[in-house]
C-alpha cells in the first residue's frame, strides 16, 4: 500500500493499547478520518476526526491523543506538529461527558449525602441523645457529671480576671452550701424524686450564673448570690436548674454534642470527634437550651414552689434588674446568655406563681450570702 | 507541500526495541541509565492552580476532588520517561463517591463512638479501654488506606496505553503493618526503617506495569538508614530527657513548671535552631529512605530505577515555600491595617474582626494552596523526576495489557483519615 498523498504527514509514535511497543507512525489527514499508517506504509488505524481526544493536560510538551475516553490506544505527538491537525481535529478539548452527565450523578449523590446529613443532625442524633440519657445507668451519668464539673470550674476561674486565689480554694464550703443542699434536696423530694444525689457546688467568681450538669450537678457562682437581694430570687433559679436535671436536659445536650462533633469532625478529617469530649465543659457552659428546654425547667421550678408555698416571682425582678445593669457589657456566659429570659418567660413566673413565703429563713439566707466570705475548708 | 516527520528529532530514535534485549533479567547496575524528563511549566500550573483554589472556595471543598485529578493529571502528563509521558485517567467523580461511600460507613460507627464515650465517660477505665480499641481501629483504617492510596493511584496511570496495577490484599497489608507497629513500638522506634521497607517491599512486589511484574530487590537492607533514623530519634530523646529532668528537680511540679518556663524563655533560640535541624535530619532520612526504595525497584526483564535526589535542593524549595508563606502573610496584613487606617470614621471592632477573616479565608483558602502547589509541589516534584534514572529500559516494551481495570471508586479512605500527600 502506497502512503496516502493528502498533506500534511508527519510523525508520530502508535501505541496500540494492548502492548507497551512503540511504532513510529506518519500521521496523515482528510476531513474526516486520521490515518495512522506505519514507516511501510501499512495502514494501523483509522481514527474519526470528531472522536480524537486530546489526553495531555495543558501546556505538555508532548501530547497524548486518545480515540475518546474509552479507547486504550494512544498517539503520542510533539505539540507543535500537532498544530497541523487542529484545522480538523475539532473535538480536541470536547469532553467525553457533557457537563450535563457529570453533574447529575453529582448532584443525585450530594442530595443523598445532604438528605442524610440533616436527618443525622434533625433527628437521628437528637433522637438518640434522648434516648440514651434516659436510660444511661445513674453511674455512669455521675461519672460525666463529675468531669463535666470539673472542666466547668476550671473554665469559670479561668474567665474570672479578678480573682488571685488558688484554684484548689475557689469551691465555698461555708456554712450555707448545707441550706442550698437541703433546699434542692427538698425541692427534689417534692417533685416526687428524692432518690438522687443533688450536688450544689458554689464557685468562687464574680460571674453571674448557674449551670446543671449532667449527674444532677448544679453550679451557682458567688456573683449569682451576690446579686440577689432576697433569697426566693436564687431558691427559683436553682429550682429552675433543678427542673433542667429532672429532664435530664444536660446529658441530653451532652449526648447531642458528642454525636454532632462526631459527624462534623468526620467531614473535615477528625475521626476521633475528640473537640466534642474535650469540650464538654465549654458546651455545658455556653450553649443555652432550646426554648422548650427552658419551658420545661420554669414549669418545674413553678409547680414546685408553689407546692412549697414559696414565691417565685423575684426571678423576673432579678433577672431585668440584671438587664439594667450589665445590658451592654453582655457577656456570653453571663446567666442572661444562658437562660435568656423573654417577656413570655417572665410573664409566666409573674402570673402563675401562686406562693408567697421564703424560701429561706433570715438566718439561712444570711448563711447562703456569706458562703464564700467564710474561710473555706482547704481541700 | 512539505512533509514533516520527525517533528521533536526523538520520534524515530524511540522506534522499535529488539525483542532480544527484552529477554534477559539483567542487573540494573550494569546498565547505563537514562534520566526521567520533567517538563512541567508554571504558566498552565498557575491558570490550575488558581481554577482549582477559587471553585474549591466557592463550592465550600466540594470541588477539592476534581482540583486534584487535574493537579495530577497535569503532574502526570509532564513526566517523561524514554519520550513518553505518564497519563493519568482518574476521575473527580470517582474520588467523591469515594468519599461519599467511606463516610456513610464510617458515620454510625463514629457516632457510636462518641455516645458511649460521652456515655461512658472519657477518663473512666472503660471509657480508656473503648478509647484505645477505636484508636487501634483507626490505625487498621490508616494502613488500609495506604495500601487502597496506592492501589488506586496505580490503576489509574498508564504509559504508552498500558496501565500499572497493584495486587495483593488490603487487609494482609493491614496485618503486616500492625505487627511492624508493634515491633517498632518494643524497639523504641528503632525498627521504623526496618517497617518502612517491609512496607514499600509488600507493595512494590505486587505492582505491575500491564504484564511486567515490579519486585523489590532483596539484597537491599534498610541498614543503610540506621544513622539518619538515630539522629533523627535522638533530638526529641534529648528535647525530652531534658524537660523530664527538670520536671523532676527537687521542688516539685510547680517549681519544675516554673523551672521550664524560664528555660523555654531563655533558650527560644536555641529551640527554634533545634527544630530545623530536627527538620533537616528528618528530611535526610526521608531522602535516604525514598533512594534506598526507588534503586531496589526491579521490573520483568531488568529495568531497574535510580534517584539522585539532593538534600540541599529538597530543603532549599521548603525553605522558599515557607519564606514565600510568610511574605504572603505579612503583605496581606499591612494591605489590610493599612485599609482599616485609612478608611474615614473607621475603627469599629466589627469592621477589624470581618475584615480579618476575610484575610484568614483568603489567605487559607486561595493563597496558601495555590503556593503550596506553584512552589513546593512543582519544584519538588521536579527535581525528584528530574534527579530519576531508569536502566534498561527497552525492557518495558515487552509488557502486554491485563484485563482489569481497578477499582471504580478511590481513596475515600484515605481523604477521610488525611492520608496521602496529594
Amino acid at each position: 500500500m502506497s502512503a496516502p498523498s493528502n498533506p500534511p504527514r508527519v510523525g508520530a509514535r502508535y501505541f496500540d493499547g494492548q502492548s507497551a511497543a512503540t511504532r513510529q507512525v506518519i500521521l496523515s489527514i482528510s476531513k474526516m478520518e486520521l490515518a495512522i499508517h506505519d514507516e511501510g506504509g501499512l495502514l494501523l488505524a483509522t481514527w474519526p476526526c470528531a472522536d480524537v481526544r486530546l489526553i495531555s493536560p495543558p501546556g505538555a510538551d508532548r501530547c497524548l491523543l486518545g480515540l475518546g475516553r474509552s479507547g486504550e490506544a494512544r498517539l503520542s505527538i510533539a505539540a507543535k506538529n500537532l498544530e497541523y491537525f487542529l484545522p480538523h481535529l475539532r473535538n480536541l478539548r470536547k469532553p467525553e461527558k457533557s457537563a450535563r452527565e457529570v453533574l447529575v450523578p453529582v448532584l443525585k449523590y450530594g442530595a443523598l449525602a445532604g438528605l442524610s446529613l440533616w436527618l443525622l443532625f434533625a433527628v437521628i442524633i437528637p433522637q438518640s441523645a434522648v434516648l440514651i440519657a434516659e436510660n444511661l445507668p445513674e453511674e455512669y451519668e455521675n461519672k460525666l457529671g463529675a468531669a463535666a464539673r470539673d472542666q466547668v470550674i476550671s473554665l469559670l476561674i479561668l474567665m474570672d480576671p479578678k480573682s488571685k486565689k488558688k484554684p484548689g480554694k475557689k469551691i465555698c464550703l461555708g456554712k450555707g452550701s448545707l441550706e442550698l443542699d437541703l433546699f434542692g434536696h427538698q425541692l427534689k423530694t417534692s417533685a416526687g424524686r428524692p432518690d438522687a444525689a443533688l450536688r450544689i457546688t458554689v464557685v468562687d467568681v464574680g460571674l453571674v450564673n448557674a449551670f446543671a450538669l449532667p449527674g444532677n450537678q448544679i453550679i451557682v457562682t458567688r456573683g449569682l448570690i451576690d446579686q440577689a437581694t432576697n433569697g426566693n430570687e436564687v431558691a427559683a433559679v436553682v429550682a429552675h436548674e433543678i427542673g433542667h436535671l429532672v429532664y435530664k436536659h444536660p446529658t441530653k445536650v451532652a449526648l447531642q454534642q458528642a454525636g454532632t462533633a462526631a459527624i462534623a469532625g468526620l467531614m473535615v478529617g477528625d475521626v476521633f470527634g475528640g473537640g466534642a469530649i474535650a469540650a464538654l465543659g465549654n458546651t455545658m457552659l455556653s450553649s443555652a437550651y432550646n426554648r422548650e428546654a427552658e419551658a420545661e425547667a420554669d414549669a418545674f421550678a413553678i409547680k414546685e414552689m408553689n407546692k412549697a408555698g414559696w414565691d417565685a416571682r423575684p426571678i423576673a425582678g432579678f433577672f431585668h434588674r440584671l438587664a439594667d445593669m450589665y445590658g451592654d457589657m453582655e457577656n456570653r456566659f453571663s446567666l442572661l446568655a444562658s437562660h435568656p429570659l423573654s417577656e413570655e418567660r417572665a410573664r409566666t413566673f409573674l402570673e402563675e406563681s401562686q406562693g408567697t413565703g421564703l424560701a429561706f429563713t433570715a438566718d439561712q439566707w444570711r448563711n447562703i450570702k456569706a458562703l464564700c466570705r467564710a474561710s473555706p475548708r482547704s481541700g | 507541500m512539505p512533509e514533516i516527520t520527525n517533528g521533536q528529532g526523538g520520534d524515530a530514535a524511540q522506534t522499535g526495541f529488539p525483542k532480544s534485549q527484552a529477554g534477559s533479567r539483567a542487573e540494573p547496575a550494569a546498565q547505563k541509565y537514562s534520566k526521567l524528563n520533567f517538563t512541567g511549566r508554571l504558566g498552565p500550573l498557575f491558570k490550575l492552580a488558581l481554577k482549582n483554589a477559587v471553585l474549591t472556595l466557592l463550592t465550600l471543598g466540594i470541588y477539592r476532588f476534581w482540583a486534584k485529578t487535574a493537579i495530577r493529571r497535569y503532574f502526570w502528563g509532564n513526566t517523561v520517561i524514554q519520550g513518553e509521558p505518564l497519563e493519568y485517567t482518574g476521575r473527580g467523580t470517582e474520588l467523591l463517591l469515594g468519599f461519599l461511600l467511606v463516610v456513610a460507613i464510617l458515620a454510625p460507627v463514629s457516632l457510636a463512638y462518641n455516645f458511649v464515650v460521652t456515655a461512658v465517660g472519657p477518663l473512666t477505665t472503660t471509657g480508656q479501654i473503648i478509647q484505645g480499641l477505636y484508636s487501634v481501629m483507626i490505625l487498621c483504617l490508616i494502613y488500609l488506606a495506604m495500601f487502597r492510596i496506592w492501589r488506586y493511584r496505580l490503576s489509574r496511570t498508564s504509559w504508552r496505553g498500558i496501565r500499572f496495577a497493584l495486587d495483593g490484599e488490603a487487609w494482609r497489608f493491614m496485618l503486616l503493618a500492625l505487627a511492624w507497629t508493634v515491633l517498632t513500638a518494643i524497639t523504641f522506634g528503632i525498627a521504623y526503617p526496618w517497617m518502612r521497607k517491609a512496607l514499600w517491599e509488600y507493595r512494590i512486589d505486587r505492582t505491575r506495569f500491564g504484564t511486567a511484574k515490579f519486585a523489590f530487590d532483596k539484597k537491599t537492607s534498610a541498614l543503610r538508614l540506621l544513622i539518619p533514623w538515630l539522629l533523627t530519634l535522638v533530638f526529641p530523646l534529648i528535647f525530652g530527657a531534658t524537660l523530664g529532668f527538670i520536671g523532676m528537680a527537687p521542688g516539685g511540679v510547680q517549681q519544675g513548671l516554673g523551672q521550664i518556663q524560664q528555660l523555654f524563655s531563655g533558650l527560644a533560640h536555641w529551640l527554634f535552631l533545634g527544630a530545623l535541624a530536627w527538620i533537616v535530619v528528618y528530611t535526610w532520612y526521608r531522602l535516604t529512605e525514598f533512594r534506598l526504595v526507588v534503586g531496589a525497584i526491579r521490573i520483568d526483564g531488568g529495568a531497574g530505577f535510580r534517584s539522585s535526589v539532593r538534600l540541599p535542593v529538597v530543603i532549599g524549595i521548603s525553605a522558599l515555600f515557607w519564606g514565600t508563606v510568610m511574605l504572603a502573610f505579612s503583605v496581606l496584613s499591612v494591605f489590610f491595617i493599612s485599609m482599616i487606617v485609612a478608611s474615614p470614621g473607621a475603627g469599629g471592632g466589627n469592621l477589624f474582626m470581618i475584615g480579618g477573616i476575610t484575610v484568614m479565608i483568603v489567605m487559607v483558602m486561595v493563597i496558601l494552596p495555590m503556593l503550596y502547589t506553584l512552589i513546593m509541589q512543582y519544584r519538588m516534584i521536579r527535581h525528584i523526576v528530574n534527579t530519576l534514572a531508569v536502566s534498561n529500559p527497552q525492557a518495558f516494551a515487552a509488557a502486554i495489557q491485563m484485563a482489569d481495570t481497578g477499582p471504580s471508586r478511590g481513596e475515600g479512605l484515605a481523604d477521610v483519615l488525611d492520608v496521602g500527600a496529594f
